[in-house]
């Protein structure tokens, strides 16, 4: 999963194309996410970084279609899902496809598994429900299976821990319950968004490792929606780097963290604090400056540019510029992707 | 030396839980359990642990927020752990606090103005609303806000602006200790390195002496003098920052800075995966609170409840193996 | 770290503009309801001035008169009395003893649900669980009780209807002060050494506003109510003086043969009651900045 290798060309899991999200609200639509497009494939690990307000998450959710529908939100663009050899797009299929196609074909995984998870029935009832409806296993069967599932994510004694509710479970076995739950079906894709946010660092690890093992042994395709650079180098094949509702930078994971392009990518990446006793310890971390901006009052044209240590007036303040190939692999929204480019040749 | 500016004696807090029969006494929680930590002058001592460490509690105890269970805390030569509000007060300006989240830690019915001139009125009274209004504006440009905003509401700033104001809501009565309880974990990632800076920034230039509470040891190795492990209301671990990345002496540390992620994909480590949970402050494992996770326990460490030894220069530790070799997080070529 | 790197804060809100305020107007009922009140109250101030009759002034030959007669608008009942003139007096003491009944409990709820809140404890245990068994007696026995033992009067009407009605204000007060006390920011008032009055006064009650505006308002229509119980029954505000209770009781001998006696004084009750009941349903939509995208 972390080897950057390329891998057989496969049929995409999930290819996304122009997705856009608007929501209406009361000072008029706000493009949450524009310009999404990107393809996954079997096994891979699709990373989504981004701060609060980037449209991550709303991304993640406007795929499964959990968003409120219209007047609310609109969604446009194509999400192409392949499973049993069709492809459904779910964007547009209908409601009855795609609650067939959710928790089936392609599971979700939240930060907070309390809220996700129902509190009044066990854990075990709650994935041998999900296992009867879609798969039409029988309840004793499907039990079964929920206990399988259970042990599969590393859930000491299962077949007592199906008998016990949410609460009574700490929040990194709520986790795995939440993602024996998404893996109850045997769905191509998983989507987590920030599953490990609310964890501490040692079940962190023990979460990250768990998904790790699974790919291996399901060839899943997984979307990890983040905002810690940390976790997306450990899980990452690809990242795409969000900011302000669309993506300005996509690179395979080693590309990104050696060469980072856009300058927003490079700033976020200098600005993390690490290990490091060396000479520039209790010296000022490079921060980027000013706050994340309001999807209600964009800057004229690249949305970084008013936090940004390259801006030129004139050029990055006239037109919003495209996400262009700058290396194989490698996108990159940057008017200014050029220069930098040199630069980093001479350095 | 001086004499430390803080220590924190043998301190527990103990909470009482639910209670387990009708007619039964309460469980104990045990959130602190008999810890002891000096903080010297002019230091950034950072106290890491994970959620249900007691670390939180450490930091409210010692702003006398919550009472002692047992033990005691002295600040400045003082032994303050009994002191009552009307002996406290004038100790206040001294010691302060910075909040996690900058979203419930501002009155929202307050303009910024009224929230930094609280601590004035409390203090210092003789301030004429001139003075006040200086001092006001002056801690603003300290923390970098613009003075105009002393008339604005918390609803009007970002998450990164607010935490600026609470920081200058702590240090405008000058004080000795700045008490950080997760001061960036809830900000946005490319906000938390101007907090960061800042932080050191005033360190620097008050000479302030800083507890800066977090489970994050990225952060803490960018900014910490010394650091405090903890586990189960305990101090596992004290040595100076990069003592603790280079040698790591308790089963625990070395767990916690592996699972550290790290940006960067040349310092890939082989992980070390932590079995369970942390047990439940209520019935803490016996002997050494570690051992039931712990990959290197043997029978002894059932027995005893492990004391802080010295390690090192500086360095204490709570184990009873001296023979392990723990992997560091650095090793001499970074 | 200079300013420069800041991004400047969103303009200050003006009164005029604020959230709150538009919440309230989006809410149609709440604001044809402060409307009705706000006219009703002006009627009723000024109305009685313009009148030519006294309420007290009997004349035995227009006894009777029905509504839309050519002197009395809403014509006259069994003594004669002018009912449109007595139906403005009746006003003044049926809203007077509204609002003072809100302005009174509210005092007592206030104080009551703080210190049990903000104190908690034995106190603030013992202080609710007297709130509950407050709460135990219904409220129109324990009027009629106590104001079949004592002389009414108008002043001792509203104190009677008071202590009927702070126990609810209590309840609300208590559960806020309780959280509020919990938040940062309290705690950070206390880490500064702030004294119990301040953080009360500044930090905690400020923040209570809301849901306390939103019982004043529902107080008031039920204080309205109550007194046209009492009155209705004979122990409230006692004849001559009007009041729409009143107005209640004596029309109760003639539903059949002059039936307006009776629905006039229903109206004004009605009205005054839902209209209130209108404005603090607006009123807790509008205070709560969740509803903003409703």
């Amino acid at each position: 999963m972390s080897t950057a290798e390329p891998k057989p060309a496969a049929p995409p899991v999930l290819q996304v194309s122009d997705l856009e999200i608007t929501f209406n609200t009361r000072a008029g639509p706000v493009r949450a996410v524009r310009d999404v497009n990107f393809q996954i494939a079997k096994g891979e690990t699709l990373a989504i970084v981004g701060e609060s307000g980037s449209g991550k998450s709303v991304t993640s959710l406007a795929m499964l279609r959990l968003l409120p529908g219209a007047p609310f939100c609109k969604v446009s663009g194509q999400v192409l899902l392949s499973h049993e050899g069709r492809q459904t797009d779910l964007v547009t299929c209908s409601a009855d496809d795609m609650r067939a196609i959710r928790g089936r074909h392609a599971s979700i995984v939240f930060q907070e598994p309390m809220t996700s998870l129902n509190p009044v029935h066990t854990a075990g009832t709650q994935i041998a429900e999900s296992i009867r409806r879609h798969i039409g296993l029988g309840q004793r069967a499907a039990m079964e299976r929920a206990i399988e599932l259970l042990d599969l994510v590393g859930i000491p004694d299962p077949r007592r821990r199906a008998a016990s509710f949410p609460h009574e479970m700490s929040g990194g076995m709520r986790q795995r319950v939440m993602i024996a739950l998404a893996l109850a079906c045997d769905p191509s894709l998983l989507i987590a968004d920030e599953p490990t946010t609310a964890l501490d660092v040692t079940i962190q690890a023990q979460i990250i490792e768990l998904m790790k093992d699974i790919q291996a042994r399901t060839d899943l395709a997984i979307i990890f929606i983040t905002h810690n650079l940390g976790v997306v180098a450990d899980v990452a094949d690809k990242v795409m780097v969000m900011y302000a509702g669309s993506p300005v930078e996509t690179a395979p994971v080693a590309d990104l963290f050696e060469r980072p392009l856009m300058p927003y990518t490079r700033g976020l990446l200098q600005s993390v604090p690490r290990i490091t006793f060396s000479a520039s310890r209790g010296q000022p971390l490079p921060a980027i400056r000013g706050t994340v901006p309001s999807p209600l009052a964009l800057p004229q044209g690249c949305s970084f540019g008013p936090r940004c240590d390259w801006f030129l007036s004139g050029t990055c303040d006239a037109d919003t510029p495209l996400l262009q190939p700058v290396q194989r692999g490698h996108d990159v929204r940057c008017h200014r992707c050029e220069t930098i480019l040199k630069e980093l040749a001479i350095q | 030396m001086t004499s430390p500016l803080v220590e924190l004696n043998n301190i527990s807090r103990h909470f009482p839980g639910k209670r387990t029969s009708l007619f039964g006494p309460p469980e104990t929680v045990r959130a602190v359990d008999g810890l002891s930590l000096r903080i010297n002058r002019g230091e950034v001592l950072s106290l890491v642990g994970e959620s249900g460490s007691g670390k939180s509690t450490v930091g409210k105890a010692l702003m006398r927020l919550t009472d002692l269970t047992a033990g005691e805390i002295v600040f400045d030569g003082q032994e303050i752990s009994r002191f009552d509000r009307a002996r406290m007060r004038p100790l206040r300006r001294r010691i302060q606090m910075v909040f996690q989240d900058p979203y419930a830690s501002l009155n929202p019915k307050a303009s910024v103005a009224d929230t930094l001139a609280a601590p004035l009125e409390i203090h210092e009274p003789d301030l004429t609303r001139a003075q006040r209004q200086d001092r006001v504006a002056d801690i603003l440009e300290t923390v970098g806000l613009s003075p105009d905003f002393a008339a604005r509401y918390p609803h009007e700033f970002s998450g990164g602006q607010r935490q600026r104001i609470g920081l200058a809501r702590a240090l405008i009565t000058k004080p000795d200790l700045l008490v950080a309880d997760e001061p960036i974990s809830a900000l946005d990632v490319s906000v938390q390195a101007q907090v960061i800076n800042l932080l050191l920034e005033l360190q620097q230039r008050l000479g302030l002496t800083i507890l800066f509470i977090s489970h994050d040891l990225s952060v803490v190795s960018h900014i910490s003098d010394r650091i405090a492990v903890m586990y189960l209301g305990r101090v596992v671990e004290v040595a100076p920052a990069e003592a603790l990345f280079r040698a790591p002496r308790h089963p625990y540390t070395e767990a916690l800075l592996s699972a550290i992620p790290e940006p960067d994909m040349r310092a890939r480590r082989k992980r070390m995966i932590l079995k369970g949970d942390i047990p439940s402050p209520v019935n803490p494992p016996s002997g050494c609170s570690f051992r039931t996770r712990c990959p290197y326990a043997i029978a002894e460490c059932a027995n005893a409840r492990p004391l802080l030894e010295p390690a090192g220069p500086g360095h204490l530790k709570a184990c009873i193996r001296d023979d392990l070799d723990l992997s560091p997080a650095l090793t001499s070529d970074t | 770290m200079s300013n420069a790197t800041l991004a400047p804060a969103a303009p200050r809100i003006r009164l005029f503009q604020s959230p709150a305020l538009r919440r309230f107007l989006r809410h149609r009922l709440a604001v044809i309801g402060t409307i009705t009140i706000l006219t009703m109250v002006l009627l009723v101030v000024i109305g009685p001035w313009l009148m030519p009759f006294e309420p007290t002034s009997t004349n035995i030959r227009n006894r009777f008169l029905p509504p839309f007669d050519s002197t009395h608008l809403l014509g006259t009942d069994p003594l004669g009395r002018d009912t449109l003139t007595r139906l403005l007096h009746a006003g003044r003491i049926s809203l007077a003893v509204g609002f003072a009944v809100m302005i009174l409990s509210m005092a007592i709820g206030i104080f009551v649900g703080t210190v049990a809140g903000f104190y908690g404890g034995a106190l603030g245990a013992a202080l609710m669980r007297f709130v509950d068994a407050m709460l135990c007696f219904p409220p129109i026995f324990l009027l009629l009780a106590i104001s079949a033992l004592i002389n009414p009067s108008v002043i001792s009407i509203i104190i009677l209807i008071s202590a009927a009605s702070w126990m609810e204000i209590a309840r609300v007060v208590e559960a806020q002060v309780r959280s509020l006390k919990e938040r940062d920011y309290t705690v950070a008032a206390e880490a500064l050494g702030a004294r119990d009055r301040r953080i009360i006064l500044r930090e905690i009650l400020p923040n209570a506003v809301a849901p306390i505006v939103v019982a004043a308002t529902l107080n008031v229509a039920n204080a309205i109510l109550a007194e046209s119980y009492i009155s209705f029954l004979g122990f409230g505000v006692q004849p001559p003086t009007p009041s729409w209770g009143n107005m209640l009781q004596d029309a109760q001998g003639y539903l059949r043969s002059a039936p307006w006696l009776a629905i006039i004084p229903g109206i004004a009750i009605t009205l005054a009651v839902t209209s209130f009941n209108f404005i603090g349903d607006g009123l807790r939509d509008a205070l709560d900045p969740r509803m903003e995208n409703r």
